[in-house]
């Protein structure tokens, strides 16, 4: 009776070591989803240059990134600097209209406002948030495209970098203004109160105190705001221009790194040169974006090692 | 007597100071909450007369021009389920090792770090991948599983942070409660601390499946069509490429002068219904656990 009764436990202890094991495991299949990633699109992207010979200082320096589908490695006219600029200048653009409106905001919730109305901004941010992307293209090509024509006449008839960058940067403001929020509260109370104490008003206290506590939050904010205009894609194919040449400033059509995988992935034969350019273009995204979040994150490190949190 | 004047006016200034910094703080809550208005008003107003019974219930004819788009969003519906069943177990079982089996260590933190630039990862980037892997390595050709697949790999992310976030504000003593009586860790975690962690990992799903709802370039990537006449058999989840509103939305608007406008607005509109009626259920389950954890507190 006993023996049986330690039996059964012992084969339900089996089972929950394997179990037990079996979680560990997809714990693990994160890391594995993340260098499989990178290897493979690394490994997709190679090929250009050792199976296919396209001169990799021609990639590095070509000014254009014409993704037609050619076999040779002479006719192919591809280059990595216009994306990459566009990119910059999209992303420029973004963090421009995105910091000033982000930072003002997330001090307004955290620190000036009600704290209900702290709750309200956040939802409210995090609609925004969740809104497609395709839904604020859309949105932008009836509403900004045709005043930035009527007023400015940038770019191909309203489309340009400053024009994407301009909506992209409503999709990286819920990002900056909720992580700084974030920060701000990090702060002690202890801090603002000496503040106070010391005959501060405030704006004051805001500016000299609590701001440059929350520095590191803030700043990490922005590096995630700039990774989340960087990887930005739908916006900047419809709204960009999609001119493939260097832009020499973000006044011009141009086409940004995603958009120029976006554009000519689907098109491109299985043969031609265009689809490994493209994944080399996307290991280059991946390792830009990979960059700036593990910045912003020994950023982050530092900020709850400081305040505890 | 001098000196009392002019600190007071000093301090005036700086009260207005004051004043006009407050109040550029809130015209720039102002613009960031405007968006929201504009984009949701702006898309009823020119889609809601789109709306019929044909737009959601029927096939389409004349490629889109008339007729519905059923099979969109029938296999929108399908892709989303799939993207549920694929990143869920998953997400959820890592976030239980995160929360109730690994020990803090090197280990930890890299995984921590993993999660954090998975949530980094441009979605393009997601879908070249998903292509690299379902089409040149694995070579299926199963086309909605393989969009799916990939949007569950870009849902992960989420799920986990949420999940874990969940499991982390439980109650220990509830947990200690349970081991103390004999309960095996094991068991503890899957019929304790799981179902009181329940409502925070359904949010966290919602606006996981919610993101892969409106995300338009992964598909792109892997092969997505848009509407065709097919009847819809429940094989068509098995075999049909994934024709998703998203990119139903981005092919209509990018086609040039196929489709009347108040078509693709309607379009729009059945798009940001469905991924705000996602966002808001799972707004307001977590405002009902937070209010929830609050009661407990106090």
């Amino acid at each position: 009776m006993l023996g049986r009764s330690v039996m059964t436990r012992r084969r339900g202890a089996l089972l929950e070591v394997g179990a037990e094991w079996f979680i560990r495991a997809t714990g693990l299949l994160t890391v594995l989803l993340l260098v499989s990633i990178l290897v493979l699109l690394a490994r997709q992207g190679v090929r250009l240059f050792l199976d296919l010979d396209y001169p990799i200082d021609r990639f590095f320096t070509y000014g254009n990134a014409i993704t037609d589908n050619t076999t040779d490695p002479n006719q192919f006219r591809f280059g990595v600097m216009p994306p990459l600029i566009a990119t910059f200048w999209v992303t420029l653009v973004t963090l421009i209209f995105a910091i000033p409106l982000g930072l003002m905001t997330a001090a307004f919730i955290s620190e000036i406002a009600h704290p209900r109305v702290r709750l309200y901004i956040k939802s409210a941010a995090e609609l925004l948030a969740g809104v497609p992307t395709i839904i604020f293209a859309f949105v932008g090509l009836a509403l900004v495209v045709p005043r930035v024509n009527d007023y400015f006449g940038w770019g191909a008839g309203g489309f340009s970098g400053l024009t994407a960058g301009f909506v992209v940067s409503f999709v990286a403001v819920p990002l900056i203004i909720s992580i700084s929020d974030d920060a701000m509260q990090a702060v002690p109370v202890d801090y603002k109160e000496n503040a106070y104490a010391l005959g501060c008003n405030k704006l004051q206290a805001i500016w000299c105190v609590i701001m440059p506590a929350a520095i590191s939050g803030i700043s990490a904010a922005i590096m995630l705001g700039m990774a989340r205009a960087i990887g930005e894609t739908m916006i900047v194919v419809i709204l960009a221009g999609g001119n493939s040449s260097l832009p020499h400033d973000p006044t011009e059509s141009m086409r940004p790194m995603t958009a120029t995988i976006a554009a000519g992935f689907g098109n491109a034969s299985d043969q031609s040169l265009v689809r490994p350019a493209l994944y080399m273009i996307g290991a280059i995204l991946f390792l830009l974006t990979f960059a700036t979040t593990l910045i912003a994150d020994a950023i982050l490190e530092r900020q709850r090692k400081r305040f505890g949190r | 007597m001098t000196a009392l004047t002019v600190r007071s006016s000093r301090n005036q200034r700086l009260d207005w100071l004051q004043k006009f910094v407050f109040s550029l703080t809130f015209l720039a809550t102002v613009v960031v909450c405007v968006p929201v208005a504009v984009v949701s008003v702006y898309v009823i107003s020119h889609g809601a007369s789109a709306i019929s019974w044909e737009f959601l219930f029927s096939g389409p004819a004349r490629a889109g021009r008339e007729g519905g788009f059923f099979p969109v969003i029938v296999l929108t519906m399908y892709a989303l389920l799939l993207v549920m069943l694929f990143a869920v177990p998953v997400g959820v079982l890592c976030s239980i090792y995160l929360a109730e089996y690994a020990q803090p260590g090197r280990l930890l933190r890299l995984i921590n770090l993993t999660i954090i630039n998975l949530a980094g990862v441009p979605s393009i980037v997601y879908g070249l991948f998903g292509a690299a892997l379902f089409f040149d390595v694995i070579h299926t050709k199963q086309a909605l599983w393989v969009a799916s697949a990939t949007l569950a790999m870009q849902a992960l992310a989420i799920i986990i942070t949420s999940s874990r976030e969940a499991l982390l504000s439980i109650t220990p003593g509830i947990r200690e409660g349970s081991l103390a009586l004999g309960v095996s860790k094991l068991r503890t975690t899957f019929f304790i601390a799981l179902p009181e962690a329940f409502p925070g990992i359904i949010t966290g799903s919602l606006l996981a499946v919610s993101r892969a709802a409106g995300e338009t370039a992964p598909i792109l990537i892997v092969g997505a069509i848009a509407a065709t006449n097919v009847p819809l058999s429940p094989a068509a989840i098995v075999n049909d490429r994934p024709q998703m509103l998203s990119y139903e939305l981005y092919y209509r608007i990018t086609e040039g002068l196929g489709l009347a406008d108040e078509r693709k607005w309607g379009l729009a509109l059945v798009l940001l219904g469905i991924v705000l009626v996602l966002n808001v259920s799972a707004l307001l389950l977590r405002i009902k656990i937070q209010s929830r954890g609050f009661e407990k507190r106090n």
